[in-house]
C-alpha cells in the first residue's frame, strides 16, 4: 500500500511517500507564504522522485502548522501523534521525543508500544525555536548551518539570561557591541534554548532514550548542550525534519487497515 | 581564625553539625517558617535544623510543581528529592503559606525518607481565639515531638529552652544593635553569615561564639562605609552573596530584615509561668511575617528600623512567584517611601541574571 | 477610552453553549444582581466587598449587599473586557505574577470613574466595608489591602484554618474558625447589618437544601450522554449562582433540576455518540468558552467540570444530610469550609479527582495552569499522578489564564485539546 505524509510546517513542508514500511522518496521545502503551493509543489516532487503518480497514492495523512491548507483530499492528524508515529518506528526502544520546530517545540513521552503516554508544547514564547535560531543568525552574521560548530569552539561561558527572544536579541545585540567573541555568544544562545527544551521535556518528566526530530536537530552545537543538561541519550535521525512526515505516511497506512 | 570565619565555614558546610549530633544518637528536626517552635524541639532533645536553600537551579521540582511557584520551595523539594535532607528525622513545616503547605502535600506523597507535618498556626495576630487556636495545635506538636525523641517535655525543660533561644536571640540583637554606628562593625553580608550560622548550629555552641564575636568586633570597622546606608527586606533570603552585591555597589547594609536574620531574633519571649503560653504569645505578638494580619504593624516596625538605623534607602527583595510579599509590594513600597526611597527587586533564588540585578542597585544607590 | 480587539484571534472567540434554558436564566440573573447593588447604594444602605469564598450565609442573614470580589472578574471574562482592568492594576504596580482575578478587581477598584467602562459601570459600588480573609489562598489575605485604603472602609479579617485534618477536624479548629465567623458578623452588626438568630438558621436551612440540590444535578451528570454542557456547569456551579438571594437560587436549581432529568430521561446530550468524556479542571476560558465546546467535533464532550474556584459552595456535597444541622448554624458553616476541597492541603481534592474520575465515566482529564495562581496550578501532579495510578486515565496539563486575553493563545490551546484527544482515541482503539 502506497501512502503519503506531509508536515505542512511554519518554515518547511516535508513530504514522504511509503510503501508498506519502506520510504520511496521524501521531499523538504520551504513552505514560504503560500502553504497551499509549496504542499502541491512538494507533492509532485516527491511523486516524480517517487517515480508513480498521484491516482497509485492510496492515502494521504497531513499534519503542521500548515495541515488545513494542503490542496488536496487528506485526512488530519496532530504532530504529537505523527512524531510518536513515526520516531518510535524507526526506534522502537524510545522512551520519548522531542521536536524543534520552527515555531514550536514539543516533547513526548511514549510507551514501550510506541504509543503517547504524556505531552507538553511549549508556550507561545519563540525562544526555543528555528525562528530564534535564524534571527540569532542574521544578528551574529554567521550562516545557520555553522551556528553549532561554532558554538561548540567556545572558550567560555556566556550567559544570554533573557527568557524572551526579543530580549535575548537585544542582549546578543549589545554583545556583539562589547565585542563578545561570537562562538562564546553563540554557546550562550544555545545554552539558552537548550534550557528551555530542557524546562519543556522537564514538565512531563521525560528521560531515558531521547529521539530530537526537526531540522534543529542536525545543529551539533545544540545537540552537544541538550546533552549536558539531560541525563539523557539523545538519538538524532539521519533525516531529522522529516519524522513527522513519516508519522503521517504510517498513520495513513493505519488507518485504512 | 576569627569567629566570622568560622561562622562562614558552617553555613557552608552545614553537614559537620549534623555529622556531630547524629554520631551521639541524638535526632535533628527540620523546620521551615518562624512559626515552628524551635523551643519544643529542643526540648525533647533534638537538634531544631532550618531548612536553608542553595543557589543552584531548579532541576526536578519543576516537573512535580509548575513552574510557577515560589522558587525556594521548588528548591527544598528538589533538594529533597535528590535526597540531600536525609538526615532529618522529620521535617516540619508550618501555615504561612501557598508554597509551604503545597510542600507539605508534595513532600509527603513523593518523599518517603523524611516524614513532613504542618502546624496549623493562625494567621491572625493578636487574637485571644488564635492564641487558644495555636495553643492546641502547639499541644500535638509537642506530643509528636515526644514520641519521635521518646523524650518527655517537662514545664521545666521547656522554660529552660526558652532561656537558652532568647539568649541567642539577645545576643544577635546585641551585635547588630552595634550597626547603629556611623562605621558598623559589620558589613551586612558578614551579619547575614552569622545569623545563619547561629540558627544552624546548636545553641549552646552558637551563644558562647556570638559573646566571643561581640567582644572582637567592639573597636572593629569595616572599610567602605561611606556610601549610603541600606535597609535589606524581604524574606527568604538564605543567601550572603545577595546582600554582598548591594555592598559590592557601594550600599552599606546596616539593617537586614530577613527570616534568615532579624524576623528571626528581634523580638524575645516575655515573661510567663506558663512556658507553653509564652512561646504561643511570642509567635502571635511579633509583626514580621507577610503572611500575618494585621500588616500595619509591620510596616510600622521596618519605618522605626530604617529611623533607628539612619536608613537612607530600602532594598526590598522579592523571590519570584512569592505571592504573599508580592501583593503587598506596591501597598509596602507607598508607606515607606513617605521616609525612605525604596526599591522592589524581583530575585531569582538561584541568582540568575546577577548581571542585570547589579544594574538596578547600582542605580538605586547612586540615586541616593 | 474603548478596549480594542488588540488580543489576536480576539475575532474569532465564540461565546459557550447553553445546554439548558436554565442556565441562560442563572446567567442573566447574576449580571441582574449587580444592577440591584447600585440600587442598594442609591437607597442609602452600605455595600460591602467579600472575596467570593465567604461563606455566604452570614451576609444572607443579615441581608447584606455584598460586591464579590472574584465573581467579577468572571462576568468581566464573559464579556472580554477583564484584561483591561488587570492592566489598570499593573499600573498601580501589581506584578504580573499575582492572581489575574485578584488582579482584575484590584484594577477595577484602583481605577479611575474614566477607566471603567460601561460594563462594569453597570456593576460597579464603592465598599463601605470589606469582609477578607486568607481562604484558599494567601492571595486573598492580601489583595484586600489597596482597596481598604483607597476606600478608607473598615474591614474584618476572617482567618480560616488550612485543613490538615481529612473529614474530621478536631472540635478546636471548628470552633475558632465559629468564632471568626462571629467576629465579622459582631463587626456587620456594628455597622447596621443586625443579626436574627433566626434568620441565621433559616438560611442555612435553605443553603442545605441548596447543596442538596446542586448534588443532585451533579449526580445527574454521571449520564451518557452527558445532559450538562460546560458552560452550563460553570455557570449553575455555586460560583456565581450564590450572589442570588437563597430562595432564589432553590427555584432556579429546580429548574435546572427538571430540565437536566428531562435530558437524562430522553438522552438528550450534545453528541448522540460520545466517544470520550472528559473532565476540565481550573479556569477555564471565560471569554472564549466555544473552544470547549469545540471538541465535540472530535467526538469528546466535558461531561464534567471541575470547578475553578466554587466560591462558598461545596465541590463534594456528599455528606451534607450529615453535617448541616440548621440548629447549629455557625458550626455548620465552619465544618462545611473547613473540609472543602478546595481548602488546602490537598489531599482531599486529589481523592474526590480520583473517585470522580470513575463515578462520571471520564477518559481523561484537562487540566490548565492559570500561571499567577498559588493554589490549584502545583497539585495538578499529583492529582494526575493519583488519577493515572488508581485508574490509568490520563491527564494532560497545559497554560491557560481563563481570565486575561492578553496571554491566551488560542492555537497552542486547540492542538494541545487535539493532540490529546487523538492520543486518548488512539489508546482506546487499542
Amino acid at each position: 500500500m502506497i501512502t503519503v505524509g506531509i508536515d505542512v510546517g511554519s518554515l518547511s513542508t516535508k513530504v514522504v511517500v511509503l510503501n508498506q514500511d519502506r520510504i520511496m522518496a521524501h521531499e523538504v521545502r520551504s513552505t514560504g507564504v503560500d502553504a497551499k503551493k509549496a504542499s502541491q509543489e512538494a507533492m509532485d516532487t516527491v511523486l516524480n522522485k517517487a517515480g508513480i503518480s498521484f491516482q497509485d497514492v492510496e492515502s494521504i495523512v497531513c499534519t503542521g502548522a500548515g495541515k488545513k491548507k494542503v490542496p488536496f483530499e487528506a485526512q488530519q492528524a496532530t504532530e504529537v501523534m505523527c512524531d510518536a508515529r513515526g520516531g518510535c518506528h524507526l526506534y522502537p526502544k524510545a522512551n520519548g521525543l522531542i521536536d524543534i520546530g520552527g515555531e514550536n517545540c514539543r516533547a513526548i513521552k511514549c510507551d514501550a508500544k510506541g504509543n503517547v503516554i504524556d505531552f507538553a508544547l511549549n508556550d507561545k514564547c519563540a525562544s526555543g525555536t528555528g525562528i530564534f535560531l535564524d534571527a540569532m543568525a542574521k544578528a551574529l552574521r554567521v550562516n545557520p548551518e555553522e551556528m553549532g560548530e561554532l558554538s561548540l569552539q567556545s572558550t567560555q561561558d556566556i550567559e544570554v539570561t533573557s527568557m524572551c527572544s526579543v530580549f535575548a536579541e537585544s542582549e546578543v545585540v549589545s554583545m556583539i557591541h562589547r565585542r563578545t567573541p561570537k562562538n562564546d555568544i553563540l554557546r550562550g544562545i544555545h545554552k539558552s534554548i537548550a534550557s528551555r527544551i530542557y524546562g519543556l521535556a522537564n514538565r512531563i518528566l521525560l528521560e531515558g532514550e531521547l529521539i530530537v526530530l526537526g531540522g534543529i536537530a542536525k545543529n551539533i552545537g545544540l545537540i552537544a548542550t541538550l546533552k549536558e543538561l539531560m541525563a539523557s541519550d539523545l538519538i538524532v535521525p539521519d533525516e531529522p525534519e522529516i519524522v513527522g512526515a513519516l508519522g503521517a505516511a504510517l498513520l495513513a497506512r493505519e488507518r485504512e487497515e | 581564625m576569627g569567629t566570622i570565619d568560622i561562622m562562614r565555614d558552617i553555613v557552608e558546610n552545614p553537614q559537620r553539625i549534623i555529622e556531630d549530633w547524629k554520631s551521639d544518637g541524638k535526632k535533628v528536626v527540620g523546620h521551615r517558617c518562624l512559626y515552628v517552635p524551635e523551643e519544643i524541639i529542643h526540648a525533647a532533645g533534638m537538634l531544631p535544623y532550618p531548612t536553608f536553600g542553595t543557589p543552584e537551579p531548579i532541576t526536578k521540582a519543576d516537573s512535580y510543581f509548575q513552574p510557577c511557584v515560589c522558587e525556594f520551595i521548588r528548591n527544598l523539594f528538589d533538594l529533597g528529592l535528590d535526597r540531600k535532607f536525609d538526615f532529618l528525622d522529620s521535617l516540619i513545616l508550618c501555615n504561612t503559606c501557598d508554597g509551604v503547605r503545597h510542600l507539605k502535600s508534595m513532600w509527603s506523597t513523593y518523599i518517603d525518607s523524611v516524614p513532613c507535618y504542618i502546624i496549623n498556626n493562625p494567621q491572625k495576630m493578636y487574637d485571644e481565639s488564635g492564641f487558644k487556636f495555636y495553643r492546641h495545635e502547639l499541644e500535638m506538636f509537642k506530643g509528636m515531638m515526644e514520641d519521635l525523641s521518646g523524650n518527655k517535655i517537662t514545664d521545666e525543660s521547656l522554660r529552660k529552652s526558652i532561656e537558652l533561644f532568647d539568649e541567642t536571640r539577645r545576643l544577635l540583637k546585641e551585635l547588630y544593635m552595634l550597626r547603629k554606628r556611623d562605621v558598623p562593625p559589620i558589613s551586612g553580608s558578614e551579619a547575614l553569615i552569622v545569623s545563619m550560622a547561629s540558627m544552624l548550629m546548636p545553641k549552646e555552641k552558637a551563644n558562647p561564639l556570638l559573646r566571643q564575636l561581640i567582644d572582637e568586633v567592639k573597636t572593629r570597622e569595616i572599610e567602605n562605609a561611606d556610601g549610603p546606608r541600606i535597609l535589606i527586606t524581604g524574606s527568604i533570603i538564605d543567601n550572603p552573596a545577595l546582600i554582598q552585591l548591594v555592598e559590592d555597589m557601594g550600599g552599606v547594609v546596616v539593617v537586614d530584615d530577613l527570616c534568615s536574620s532579624m524576623k528571626y531574633f528581634w523580638y524575645e519571649t516575655k515573661p510567663n509561668p506558663d512556658p507553653m503560653d509564652a512561646i504561643v504569645k511570642f509567635n502571635l505578638e511579633r509583626a514580621v511575617c507577610a503572611c500575618m494580619h494585621p500588616s500595619q504593624q509591620r510596616f510600622d516596625y521596618l519605618k522605626e528600623l530604617a529611623r533607628e538605623f539612619k536608613v537612607d534607602g530600602i532594598i526590598y527583595f522579592l523571590i519570584k512567584y512569592c505571592h504573599t510579599f508580592t501583593y503587598e509590594s506596591p501597598t509596602y513600597q507607598e508607606k515607606l517611601e513617605e521616609e525612605t526611597p525604596t526599591l522592589t527587586l524581583e530575585v531569582d533564588h538561584s541568582l540568575s541574571g546577577l548581571g542585570q540585578l547589579r544594574t538596578r542597585v547600582q542605580a538605586f544607590i547612586e540615586m541616593l | 477610552m474603548t478596549i480594542e480587539a488588540t488580543t489576536p484571534g480576539k475575532e474569532t472567540f465564540t461565546p459557550g453553549r447553553f445546554g439548558l434554558k436554565a442556565s441562560e436564566e442563572i446567567f442573566m440573573a447574576t449580571f441582574a444582581y449587580y444592577a440591584g447593588l447600585k440600587a442598594a447604594k442609591e437607597e442609602g444602605r452600605p455595600v460591602i466587598w467579600a472575596y467570593g469564598v465567604t461563606p455566604r450565609e452570614i451576609f444572607h442573614a443579615v441581608d447584606a449587599p455584598v460586591f464579590y470580589l472574584e465573581h467579577v472578574p468572571f462576568l468581566l471574562g464573559f464579556q472580554q473586557i477583564g484584561s483591561h482592568y488587570m492592566q489598570i492594576a499593573e499600573e498601580h504596580g501589581f506584578s504580573k505574577d499575582v492572581c489575574t482575578s485578584h488582579r482584575c478587581f484590584i484594577g477595577c477598584g484602583l481605577g479611575s470613574e474614566q477607566e471603567r467602562e460601561p460594563i462594569l459601570e453597570g456593576m460597579f459600588v464603592e465598599p463601605d466595608l470589606i469582609i477578607a480573609g486568607n481562604y484558599p489562598c494567601m492571595s486573598e489575605s492580601k489583595a484586600f489591602l489597596c482597596i481598604a485604603d483607597r476606600y478608607d472602609c473598615p474591614y474584618y479579617f476572617i482567618d480560616t484554618p488550612i485543613n490538615t485534618w481529612g473529614k474530621d477536624p478536631p472540635d478546636y479548629a471548628i470552633e475558632y474558625f465559629e468564632g471568626q465567623l462571629k467576629g465579622a458578623l459582631d463587626f456587620m452588626g456594628e455597622h447596621g447589618f443586625n443579626l436574627d438568630w433566626d434568620k441565621l438558621k433559616e438560611t442555612v436551612r435553605l443553603s442545605k437544601q441548596i447543596l442538596l440540590l446542586f448534588k443532585e444535578i451533579d449526580e445527574l451528570r454521571k449520564a451518557i450522554p452527558a445532559p450538562m454542557s460546560s458552560m452550563d456547569g460553570l455557570v449553575t456551579a455555586l460560583l456565581l449562582i450564590q450572589v442570588l438571594p437563597p430562595s432564589t437560587v432553590i427555584t432556579l436549581y429546580e429548574k435546572v433540576l427538571k430540565e437536566v432529568k428531562e435530558r437524562v430521561e430522553k438522552k438528550e446530550g450534545a453528541l448522540e455518540e460520545e466517544k470520550l468524556r472528559l473532565m476540565f479542571f481550573g479556569v477555564p476560558p471565560t471569554f472564549n468558552m466555544g473552544v470547549l465546546d469545540s471538541v465535540e467535533k472530535y467526538g469528546a464532550v466535558f461531561a464534567k467540570s471541575l470547578l475553578e474556584c466554587a466560591q462558598g459552595g461545596m465541590f463534594d456535597p456528599s455528606g451534607i444530610e450529615s453535617f448541616m444541622d440548621p440548629e447549629k448554624p455557625l458550626e455548620s458553616i465552619a465544618y462545611r469550609t473547613l473540609v472543602d476541597l478546595i481548602n488546602p492541603t490537598s489531599e482531599a481534592m486529589v481523592n474526590y479527582m480520583v473517585g470522580a474520575v470513575k463515578d462520571f465515566n471520564i477518559d481523561g482529564v484537562v487540566a490548565v495552569v492559570k500561571r499567577s495562581c498559588g493554589l490549584i496550578p502545583p497539585y495538578l501532579r499529583q492529582i494526575k499522578d493519583a488519577v493515572y495510578k488508581e485508574t490509568g486515565v490520563p491527564t494532560t496539563i497545559f497554560d491557560l489564564d481563563g481570565l486575561d486575553t492578553r496571554d491566551y493563545d488560542d492555537v497552542t490551546t486547540r492542538i494541545n485539546l487535539e493532540s490529546f484527544i487523538e492520543t486518548l482515541l488512539a489508546s482506546k482503539r487499542r
